[in-house]
C-alpha cells in the first residue's frame, strides 16, 4: 500500500480502520515482523491446500464475529495479505462441516429462496454433494 | 459489520479454503451465495487442483452436456485430472449408454482423441468398439485427426478388437471406411478374419469375407495357420459351413503340425463339424490313423471309431457322425491289432449309450471274437 502511495511525510488517513481494530492489526503485525517472508510461487499452492492456523494466531481470531470481519476488511483495506488469510481461513473453519441452515444460523444469514429455488440450487451442484 | 457484508470478493477468498461440499452449503444458504458461486464453486474446485474432485466436477458436468463448462474444466483441470492416472475415468465416459454421451461431451469440448489414456494404450477408439458405441465410434471416425489403425500395447488395432469383442456393428462400421487396413491390421500374426472364425461369429465372418480388402485372402494368416482349423478346432460348425460355401478355403489343407481340418475336428470331438466336412465331396478322409492326429498316438490299425469308443458314452455323437458318412468310409466292423472292434473297446469302458448305438446299426457283427477268443458280451460281462 505504501508502495502504490509513493514516498510520503504526511500522515496517511486511514477511515475505515477504527482504533480497537488497528489496535489488533498492530498487535498482529508486532508478533509476526520477524516472519520470513512468504515466497512468491509457494503462496499460490500452499496457500490453499491447508486451513491450518498456527497457535498464536488462533489465540488471536477468538473475538467476537464482528471483530473477525473487521480484521478481515482492515486486512485486505491495508493489504497485509498474510492476516488476510489468517481471518480467511478461521471463517472458513467455522462454515466447514456446516449444512446450509447451520450455516445460515452462525452468520445470521436470510434464507430468501423459494422451496422451488432452493430444489433447483440443490440439483444444480449434486456433484459436490457426497463427501 | 457482519458475514453478510463482506464484498463478494472476500467471501470468494473465504471460500478459496473450502473444499466443494462446504461451498456448495453455502451456497445453498441464500441467492447471493447462490448467485455469487454458481461458477465460482467451478473455478474454486480447479484451482484447488484436487483430482477426485476434480473428476466429479467433469463427471457431472459431462453426464449433463454441458459442453461450455466442461471446456472449462478442461482448460483449468486438465492437468490435475490425467485421465491416464486412472483410465476407468475416460472409459465410462465412453461407454456411458444415456441419450448424452459424456465423451461426446468432452469431444465437444476439446478433449484430445489421439492420445493413448489406457493401461495398454488404449485411445477413445478402441473403447468405442470394445463396448459397441456406435454414436461414439461414428463422431471418432468424422474426425479427420483420427487414426483408425492405431494399435493398442498388445498390437490390435480397432478392427481387431471389434472382431474379438463380437461388436459386428462396429465391424460394419469400421470396413465401411477406406481408410481402415484390413487383412492383418496388426502386429499380431492372426488377422481379424481368423480372429473371427475362432470366435465363432457368424455374420462377422461374412462380412469380412465379402469385404474388397479380403479379395486375394485364401485362409492363412502370417503364421501359416488356415483359416478352416480355427473354426474346425472350436466347433463352429456355422463359420466351416461359410467358409466351405465360400470355396477359397483349402478342405484338406494341413497347418504346420501336419494337421488337417478333419483331423483337428476330430481331436476336438466336434461331432457337427465332422459332418460337415464329411459331407463336402473333396474332403479327403483316410479311416485309419493318417488322420488321427499325432497327439493321440495311435495304436496300429486302430480306425477313428475305435478311437472314439475309448472314450465312452461321450463318444456318442461323433461316432454317429462318423456312421452317417453317406460314402461309408467308416467300417463298424473293423478290427484293430488285437483283433477288437469297435464295440468290444466301448463294452471294455462301459459306453452303454454307445453300445447301444452301435448295436442297433443293422451292419453290426456282434459276434466277432478278439485275439483272446472274447466277443463283446464276454468283455461286458467281466
Amino acid at each position: 500500500m505504501l508502495e502504490d502511495v509513493g514516498e510520503v511525510t504526511e500522515a496517511i488517513p486511514i477511515p475505515n480502520v477504527n482504533e480497537n481494530v488497528l489496535k489488533k492489526v498492530i498487535e498482529w503485525c508486532e508478533h509476526h515482523k520477524g516472519d520470513p517472508p512468504a515466497q512468491a510461487d509457494d503462496d499460490s499452492d500452499s496457500r490453499k491446500k491447508s486451513s491450518d492456523i498456527d497457535e498464536w494466531d488462533q489465540k488471536f481470531m477468538q473475538v467476537d464475529q464482528e471483530m473477525l470481519f473487521e480484521i478481515i476488511l482492515a486486512a485486505n483495506y491495508l493489504d497485509i495479505k498474510p492476516l488476510l488469510d489468517v481471518g480467511c481461513k478461521t471463517v472458513a473453519n467455522m462454515i466447514k462441516g456446516k449444512s446450509p441452515e447451520e450455516i445460515r444460523k452462525t452468520f445470521n444469514i436470510q434464507n430468501d429462496f423459494t422451496p422451488d429455488e432452493e430444489e433447483q440450487i440443490r440439483r444444480e451442484n449434486e456433484w459436490a454433494e457426497d463427501r | 459489520m457482519a458475514f453478510v457484508r463482506l464484498p463478494n470478493e472476500l467471501v470468494h477468498r473465504v471460500a478459496e479454503f473450502l473444499p466443494p461440499p462446504d461451498i456448495n452449503s453455502l451456497r445453498r444458504t441464500s441467492t447471493r451465495f447462490a448467485a455469487l458461486f454458481s461458477v465460482g464453486i467451478v473455478n474454486i474446485t480447479c484451482e484447488q487442483k484436487d483430482r477426485d474432485w476434480c473428476i466429479k466436477l467433469v463427471r457431472f458436468y459431462a453426464r449433463k452436456g454441458n459442453v461450455a463448462i466442461v471446456r472449462r474444466i478442461l482448460q483449468r483441470a486438465a492437468e490435475t485430472i490425467q485421465y491416464r492416472k486412472d483410465p476407468t475415468v475416460l472409459e465410462g465416459f465412453v461407454r456411458d449408454e444415456r441419450d448424452e454421451n459424456p465423451f461426446l461431451t468432452l469431444y465437444k469440448a476439446g478433449i484430445k482423441i489421439n492420445a493413448m489414456y489406457g493401461p495398454f494404450n488404449e485411445q477413445p477408439i478402441h473403447w468405442a468398439v470394445e463396448h459397441g458405441r456406435l454414436e461414439v465410434l461414428r463422431v471418432l471416425l468424422a474426425d479427420p485427426e483420427i487414426d483408425v489403425n492405431c494399435m493398442t500395447s498388445y498390437g490390435y488395432p480397432p478392427l481387431v478388437l471389434a472382431v474379438t469383442n463380437q461388436q459386428e456393428g462396429a465391424v460394419r462400421m469400421l470396413l465401411e471406411d477406406p481408410r481402415v487396413a484390413g487383412i492383418m491390421g496388426g502386429s499380431r500374426k492372426e488377422g481379424a478374419i481368423h480372429l473371427a472364425a475362432a470366435e465363432g461369429n457368424v455374420n462377422i465372418v461374412k462380412m469380412l469375407l465379402n469385404d474388397p480388402r479380403y479379395k486375394n485372402f485364401r485362409g492363412l494368416d502370417n503364421n501359416g495357420s488356415p483359416l478352416l482349423h480355427a473354426s474346425a478346432k472350436r466347433g463352429h460348425s456355422k463359420v466351416v459351413k461359410i467358409l466351405l460355401e465360400h470355396g477359397r478355403v483349402d478342405i484338406n489343407q494341413k497347418d504346420i503340425w501336419g494337421s488337417t481340418p478333419f483331423g483337428l475336428a476330430f481331436f476336438y470331438r466336434n461331432a457337427d463339424v465332422i459332418t460337415l466336412l464329411l459331407k463336402d465331396p473333396r474332403v479327403e478322409v483316410r479311416a485309419h490313423d493318417s488322420d488321427i492326429d499325432y497327439r493321440e498316438s495311435p495304436n496300429i490299425g486302430e480306425s477313428l471309431l475305435h478311437h472314439a469308443a475309448r472314450d465312452g458314452d461321450c463318444a456318442v455323437k461323433v461316432t454317429r457322425a462318423l456312421l452317417e458318412d453317406d460314402k461309408g468310409r467308416f467300417n463298424i466292423n473293423q478290427l484293430d491289432y488285437q483283433g477288437r472292434t469297435p464295440l468290444h473297446l466301448a463294452s471294455f469302458n462301459g459306453g452303454v449309450n454307445l453300445m447301444k448305438l452301435l448295436v442297433w446299426k443293422s451292419q453290426v457283427d456282434v459276434n466277432v471274437v478278439d485275439c483272446r477268443g472274447q466277443t463283446a458280451l464276454h468283455v461286458a460281462c467281466k
